[in-house]
């Protein structure tokens, strides 16, 4: 099957991944994307612009496909639910291990380990042949929109890695909001043998510019990054890099981290944001405390100050913008740092995976201020698990 | 960042005031009122401007009504530093308000420009 998708586009990929289906006992076999803000799974029917042209369509709230798709799991229909010819129906999660991308369903003869077996690696197939071909792909892009993107959004989303990422007894998730009207927000993540990139940016103003601005940050880290620079000298060549463009009309505030991956000791710096935050134990949380650095961009020339924590396995980062804490609901009141944390602390505290967590809290934040954020919202979470890679879940 | 305020936009719930009192010929009390932002930054710019490029005066702003500071704001008030220190003039920010001491803090801007609990408490 990974053969023959080298040249299919996106459109073929239903028929594709029905047709090796079928050779291994698998029948009518459909496949289902999320959108960007993971409320949906909308069926990959090849037809029309978005490719879902007559397809159906399941909320990843409330129904059977949403609960495997929430889970990572392989779940049957129940035995009652009308199958034509006495076949069971199964649901199962696409992820490429990490990264959640829909649900496939199928209908199967047999109900065996077997059986569960091909269709996990079903959708393992799915998910990398999804992969393959969603980077040039209008439909897919349309596809995982429920709704109209303002330029900086369609800039921030390319600018951005995968929301998801594990290896290396790591796993690194992230949100951002709001999806289609974004401004400055930004967030990134890179392996560097034994180090861990984390970082997070907010760039001033909620215009294009400020989508400029943010690409114009993030691709001076990686570039400085990349030539070797410490974390101090990254920001500050981010620094000049906004002021060669913007003099200082624009500034952007951020943490830069380095994890050591192998040691779980954590180096960040502090250019003028909100401090990570260490959950600890599911017990306590702590502010990683940094002296701010002044904004890059803003040529304040204050000192850069790295500071370092040594991590334990277990302990999660969660880095964030000021508009997750900053949300208000109509009668004015904010989300909050505290409802913010403890939401993490509750919903990841073994009920659901690092990236469900982050899916259900920005949900909460988005219900909390009406579906409509004012400013740009972030968050990305990791965890170190130190030796216990083996227990990595998506 | 935030460019726009948290309260409803329509109508403006508390558009910037700016009041320029000189108390002595070289020293100048700038009162701004209300949320400065995006929308209203200008003002105070306006009326900083012209008061620090006298050279050695003082100028000082009481921030003591500002009800709300984006990054606009912010960097307006950065914009007026580096005015100040390059013309001689004496900057100082007088009893800023809860959400100005919190972005000044975050940010570290509150290292460059310093801040008196009264337009009294000012050094010449």
């Amino acid at each position: 099957m990974v053969q023959a998708s080298h040249t299919v586009t996106l459109e073929q990929l239903p028929d594709l991944v029905a047709e090796h289906a079928a050779e291994a006992g698998l029948y009518d076999v459909a496949v289902f994307v999320v959108d960007i803000r993971e409320t949906v799974l909308r069926r990959l029917t090849g037809k029309g612009g978005d490719a879902a042209g007559g397809g159906q369509e399941f909320t990843v709230r409330g129904s059977l496909p949403g609960h495997a798709y929430q889970r990572v799991d392989l779940l049957p229909e129940s035995a009652s639910g009308g199958v034509p010819g006495g076949r069971r129906r199964w649901w199962v999660a696409v992820t490429d291990g990490v990264e959640r991308l829909g649900v496939v369903r199928a209908d199967s003869d047999t109900d065996d380990e077997p059986t569960r077996d091909i269709l996990r690696d079903l959708a393992s197939m799915t998910a990398l042949v999804l992969l393959s071909k969603r980077s040039f792909s209008d439909s897919y892009a349309r596809l995982v929109r429920t709704e109209a993107m303002n330029v900086a959004a369609e800039m921030q989303w390319n600018l951005t890695p995968p929301p998801a990422y594990a290896g290396r007894g790591v796993t690194v998730g992230a949100v951002m909001e709001p999806a289609y009207q974004m401004g400055g927000d930004a967030f990134d993540y890179a392996v560097d043998g034994n180090t861990l990139h984390l970082s997070v940016f907010d760039a001033m103003g909620h215009d294009t510019t400020a989508g400029i601005t943010a690409n114009v940050a993030v691709a001076a880290c990686r570039n400085a990054r990349r030539q070797g620079a410490s974390l101090a000298q990254t920001s500050e060549q981010v620094e000049q890099a906004l002021l060669q463009q913007f003099s200082t009309s624009r500034y952007v505030t951020g943490i830069l981290a380095d994890l050591d991956v192998a040691s779980g000791r954590l180096t960040w710096i502090n250019r003028g944001h909100p401090l990570p935050i260490l959950i600890r134990d599911n017990r306590w949380t702590t502010e990683l405390a940094c002296p701010p650095a002044g904004p890059m961009g803003a040529d304040l020339g204050l000192p850069v100050t790295e500071r370092t924590e040594q991590l334990q396995p277990g302990d999660r980062l969660l880095f964030y913008t000021d508009g997750i804490i900053e949300a208000r609901d109509a009668r004015g009141d904010e989300f909050g740092r505290d409802r913010f944390v403890g939401f993490v602390r509750r919903h990841h505290a073994g009920r659901h995976t690092l990236h469900e967590t982050l899916r259900r809290l920005m949900a909460a934040v988005m219900d909390h201020n009406d579906g409509r954020l004012a400013d740009d919202a972030t968050v990305l979470l990791a965890e170190w698990r130190g030796g216990h890679q083996d227990e990595l879940t998506p | 960042m935030s460019t726009d305020p948290p309260a409803p936009k329509k109508p403006r719930a508390a558009p910037a005031d700016v009041q320029v009192h000189t108390a002595a010929p070289d020293r100048h009390l700038v009162t701004v009122t209300g949320h400065l932002d995006l929308h209203t930054a200008h003002h105070l710019a306006d009326a900083l401007q012209p008061l620090l490029d006298r050279g050695p005066h003082t100028v000082l702003v009481d921030l003591s009504g500002v009800t709300f500071l984006d990054s606009t704001g912010l960097t307006c008030l950065i914009t007026a530093y580096r005015t100040a220190r390059s013309t001689g003039a004496r900057l100082s920010l007088i009893a800023p308000s809860q959400p100005v001491r919190k972005m000044l803090e975050l940010t570290g801007v509150d290292q460059i420009l310093d801040s008196y609990p009264s337009p009294e408490a000012a050094p010449d």
